[in-house]
């Protein structure tokens, strides 16, 4: 058979047995890409679960894509990432709030409780004298252990792997604090070989005055914890306890360390559960307890009474007030605190009552308070102040009602003139009626004047000069008129009329003015302040009789006095 | 953060203390102190963008005397061999201490420092000469805590031998 045709008859044989499957591999093919994205979608999760278990490398590959996809995120809408973390975000700050307020708290605490007690001058004696910060004798006596800080490190090259600090506490340079460790650990098993067993020839605790280095040991790591105080067992329990926790969670890490200490970076909690501590029970003494309920007693017992005397305080005081304002004469306007002193202002009548004396019945010391009253004139005093101010001789009735001032009785001239200024003069007068009052002067001087009107003085026949006797009598009437007059302030005038019988002159005109004009003169040389001559006659009246006639008249009732 | 022990070895008064203080605090003190036991120091180095913390432990001086704690090389990931460049037995003690080393630590990286080239008018030691004994796996450096001089180049070449070496 040629070669062709045996080529062909292979062929067709192939087509028969292999078509099918053929049209499966060529539909593959075709179907490639979108098949491997469906099948990678199906192991997907599988494959992401079996990689993280085995190593991180995942986390690496992906950390950088979702780092920048939430970048991305935050930038394009921060308000999805925030909706997104929100729920976390409240315990996260409450937490972090609990946690500074729990230390700052502690603080706060210890300084009150130490700050000024017999203890703490102790306390602060023993600073002193060993030359040790007061905070540090504080810390130590009030703690009977702490575990400040803890160290992991990495057993065979002395490197940190992470550490621990208790709050308030001085962080150390991890790198040098846990090589020496290291390097202590190794000298001490190098230098002093007391047992036969490596193992137990390891350093386990450093004692320092006042503080210890706890260590515990795994395979592969170390744990150091500085404790201050005396710690119990139970510690270096809880040390063991971590550093089992960190090998069988880290055991592979811990083996392949190669200086980074990332992966470590999870066993803080382990760490931060050995930080403990315990604080010194304060023992209250049985006489404290026994003296405490009778102190809270007497305590109680002053506020009570401290407030019943500030209550009564108070009460008087407002009591004080109240008379104050009630006394006559008294406007209180304000009280006002000044240099811890009341001082109360207002106005206040002269004749009112002492502010001390008013204030003295109502308990409140007058000492206490300073009075700022100015003078004024109030209605309540004013019948006294007028009676006062008047000083009404004997005789003489005062009444004042609803602002007006009567007078009655009898009073000399100078006093009613002086009354009249005075009740017109005050505050509160509205009226002052004397009607009723008597002007004594007056009606003395009237009494004269009429005993003198109408005089006739008589002459001897032919003559022009009185008789002594008329003289006499005539000069005492003038003078006491004159006295009189000059008390009414009155001026009194006198009119001479001068006569002569017919027989007597044949002008009888002529001897009646020379009579005239010799009374005139006999009155005139008397130098009489408040009698004037008021008018000379020399003609005498056609009453047939020869006479000389006064006629004496009051001028005017409202005439000065002349000038003295 | 990336943690590395390192060891500095040597004989005594090679400047092993010196060149760590130069290191660290940037300090020289012209005043012997002789190191008992074991000092630590810490330095930071910034390689290649990624801080590298290099916690050095500066071990006591080695002679007939003072024999080096073996205890103190576990774990480090590497070691500066110092000599004393006027002193040519020092280099010799240098080339035991590190197989000492890698007794401890096995094949890590280890630099040998020839100290104190401020003092070359007094030196017995050719560095080329030292670069040919056997086992030598890097060329010596020259180094002076007096002046600085290659102090921080030979920390760093040791940080990157470490890191590159991945050890």
């Amino acid at each position: 058979m040629p070669r062709a045709a045996a080529e062909r008859e292979i062929d067709e044989l192939r087509r028969l047995l292999l078509q099918g499957e053929r049209e499966r591999i060529a539909a593959l093919e075709e179907r490639k890409l979108e098949v491997s994205s469906r099948d990678v979608s199906d192991v997907l999760p599988e494959a992401v679960l079996m990689r993280a278990a085995d190593d991180e490398q995942l986390s690496r590959a992906l950390a950088p894509t979702i780092e920048a996809g939430i970048e991305t995120s935050a930038r394009k809408n921060p308000q999805v990432l925030a909706d997104a973390i929100f729920p976390v975000l409240g315990p996260a700050i409450r937490k972090a709030i609990q946690a500074a307020l729990a230390a700052a708290v502690e603080g706060v605490n210890t300084a009150l409780e130490n700050s000024l007690s017999i203890q703490s001058l102790k306390w602060r004696w023993e600073a002193r004298r060993s030359g040790r910060p007061f905070s540090e004798i504080v810390l130590v006596k009030n703690l009977v252990y702490r575990v400040e800080h803890v160290f992991l490190f990495h057993r065979e090259t002395g490197l940190p792997l992470a550490q621990a600090v208790a709050p308030a506490v001085a962080t150390q340079d991890a790198d040098l604090v846990a090589t020496m460790f290291t390097a202590i650990s190794n000298w001490v098993r190098d230098s002093i070989h007391l047992v036969e067993d490596e193992e137990d020839s390891e350093l386990q605790q450093i004692t320092i005055s006042g503080a210890r280095v706890m260590i515990v040991r795994g395979p592969h790591a170390v744990l150091a914890g500085v404790v201050r105080g005396n710690p119990p067992t139970s510690v270096r329990l809880v040390m063991q306890r971590a550093i089992e926790a960190v090998h069988l969670e880290r055991g592979e890490d811990l083996v392949r360390f190669d200086g980074d200490d990332t992966p470590f970076r999870a066993t803080l909690p382990h760490l931060e559960s050995c930080l403990q501590e315990q604080r010194r029970q304060r023992k209250r003494s049985p006489v404290f307890l026994a003296v405490m309920p009778v102190a809270i007693v007497v305590l109680a017992l002053l506020g009570v009474w401290w407030g019943v005397q500030a209550h009564r305080r108070s009460q008087a005081w407002d009591a004080a007030l109240e008379a104050l304002r009630a006394a006559p004469g008294y406007q209180v306007f304000g009280v006002r605190e000044e240099d811890s002193e009341r001082v109360v202002s207002g106005l206040r009548d002269s004749f009112a009552a002492a502010p001390e004396d008013v204030l003295l019945p109502t308990g409140v010391d007058p000492d206490t308070v300073r009075f700022d009253f100015d003078t004024y004139e109030s209605r309540e005093f004013l019948e006294r102040r007028v009676r006062e101010r008047l000083a009404a001789p004997e005789g003489v009735g005062v009444d004042v009602e609803d602002g007006v001032v009567t007078v009655t009785g009898a009073a000399p001239t100078a006093w009613i003139d002086h009354a009249d200024r005075i009740a017109l003069g005050t505050a509160g007068v509205g009226r002052f009626d004397r009607s009723e009052l008597v002007d004594s002067d007056f009606a003395r001087m009237q009494g004269r004047v009429e005993a003198l009107d109408g005089r006739v003085i008589l002459f001897a026949a032919g003559s022009a000069a009185p008789t002594v006797g008329d003289r006499a009598e005539l000069e005492g009437r003038l003078r006491d008129i004159d006295e009189a007059a000059s008390s009414a302030r009155r001026i009194v005038s006198v009119t001479i009329r001068g006569g002569a019988r017919s027989d007597e002159s044949p002008d009888g005109e002529g001897l009646g003015a020379e009579r005239a004009a010799a009374v005139q003169r006999f009155v005139y040389d008397l130098r009489l302040e408040s009698v004037v001559l008021q008018w000379l006659s020399g003609g005498g009246e056609s009453t047939g009789r020869f006479e000389t006639r006064l006629d004496v008249r009051i001028l005017s009732s409202v005439m000065e006095a002349p000038a003295r | 953060m990336i943690r590395k022990k390192i060891c500095l070895l040597g004989a005594f008064s090679v400047g092993k203390t010196s060149l760590v203080q130069r290191l660290v605090h940037s300090i020289f003190s012209e005043r012997y102190q002789t190191t008992v036991g074991v000092r630590i120091e810490k330095k930071t180095l910034m390689l290649d963008g990624n801080d590298v913390s290099l916690v050095i432990w500066d071990l006591q001086g080695e002679d007939e005397f003072q024999k080096l704690r073996e205890s103190y090389l576990r774990g480090s990931s590497g070691a500066l061999l110092v000599a004393d460049g006027t002193r040519p037995h020092t280099v010799d003690i240098a080339i035991l201490l590190r197989d000492r080393l890698r007794d401890v630590c096995g094949n890590v990286p280890a630099e040998l420092l020839i100290n104190k080239a401020d003092l070359t008018d007094e030196w017995a030691v050719d560095p080329r000469a030292v670069a040919a004994l056997d086992g030598a796996d890097s060329e010596p450096i020259v180094t002076s805590a007096k002046t600085g001089a290659g102090v921080e180049g030979a920390f760093e070449s040791l940080a990157r031998r470490i890191l590159g070496g991945g050890a």
